[in-house]
């Protein structure tokens, strides 16, 4: 009697395990990751705050900030154009003492940031526990001399800034 | 005399399943990056940032609310909703309307989802604007932005540390 051949001498028939093929995929990632890295900005981006819920102050239009005892109110006024008793550049009115002007040096736009500065850093000399300080600023002034200005603000120790328009602007907003 | 042919063995195939590996995780770092809530930090198209040396955290509970303040146009919210122009901001009731209920309609929002979940997330404006803008647009917005119950309001600039040491060379 034969009997047929054992299982285990057919091995010879079969296939290697395929593997998947990865190049179609590898193709799409390929794609697809130069065009995200197109996508992605790379670049320090900040942020400068301005709160309006510590002290009641700031804000477009707002009455001025801070509560309490007679707090010594700093102004800083930016003004761009030349006009009734306005010029392109700082004015820091402290309680006290008189206006510091800081005039621009041309025509151009180039506030004199340094002076400002400087001026800034003797104001929170003389008032180390100020925190508060108001931004008063003319419509026509740039965004970035503003941005600016808040930024030495903040440098100099007043984390607190109150932005102020300095004119009545149009109407509310809603 | 008989020749004796060296046999090669077939070259093994190249495996990339390990290079595959490394582009997924890139794949999905990059994907991450580029979502919604990154384009927040990042910097807009076609729009010059003020620099600044300082540079603050968002509050961790906040939930930004978007602005876009381009020369010639407004964008509101992530999904940049054309919203007039500067001039239609300041002269148009209707274009401070619009930007107002946005505004409105996102805070609401954001407080029936704290009621909701029981969550204290505070809405945030979040206002990106060219640098050589006025001033008079940024009070409108400002102000829209306070009257629809934005207590913070952040401004998006470029971090320079050096910006100050430009200005004064520019001086002189």
């Amino acid at each position: 009697m034969a009997y047929r051949p054992s299982e285990g001498r057919n091995q010879k028939n079969q296939s290697p395990p395929v593997s998947p093929d990865l190049v179609p995929i590898m193709n799409l990632f390929m794609a697809l990751i130069p065009f995200l890295l197109m996508l992605i900005v790379i670049s320090q981006v900040a942020l400068v705050a301005l709160n309006f819920s510590a002290s009641g102050g700031g804000g477009g239009g707002g009455e001025g900030g801070g509560g309490g005892e007679t707090a010594k109110e700093i102004k800083v006024i930016v003004m761009a154009s030349e006009g009734n008793q306005i010029f392109p550049g700082f004015e820091i009115r402290e309680p006290g003492s008189g206006p510091i002007t800081i005039k621009n040096a041309d025509n151009q736009g180039s506030f004199n940031f340094i002076a400002l500065n400087t001026t800034l850093g003797n104001i929170k000399a003389r008032n180390q526990q100020l925190g508060d300080i108001t931004i008063v600023v003319y419509p026509d002034v740039l965004y970035g001399t503003l941005i600016q200005t808040i930024d030495l603000c903040k440098q100099n120790g007043f984390p607190n800034v109150i932005y102020k328009p300095a004119t009545v602007s149009y109407g509310s907003g809603g | 005399m008989r020749k004796v042919r060296r046999h090669f063995e077939d070259s093994a195939a190249l495996s990339i399943t390990s290079l595959l590996d490394v582009l997924t995780i890139i794949l999905v770092f990059l994907i991450k990056n580029v979502s919604m809530e990154a384009q927040r930090l990042t910097v807009p198209e076609n729009m010059l940032l003020p620099t600044t040396i300082t540079n603050q955290e968002l509050m961790s509970n906040g939930l930004t609310v978007l602005v876009k303040l381009y020369p010639d146009r407004v964008l509101i919210g992530t999904e940049s909703l054309p919203a007039g122009t500067l001039k239609q901001l300041v002269e148009d009731k209707k274009t401070r309307e619009i930007i107002y209920n946005y505004m409105q309609n996102e805070a609401d929002q954001i407080k029936a989802m704290n009621e909701k979940s029981k969550t204290d997330n505070q809405p945030c404006l979040l206002i990106q604007a060219d640098k050589q803008i006025l001033c008079q647009y940024i009070t409108q917005i400002v102000k829209i932005g306070a009257g629809a119950s934005f207590a913070n309001i952040y401004f998006s600039t470029l971090e320079d540390q050096n910006w100050l040491q430009k200005s004064a060379q520019q001086i002189q």
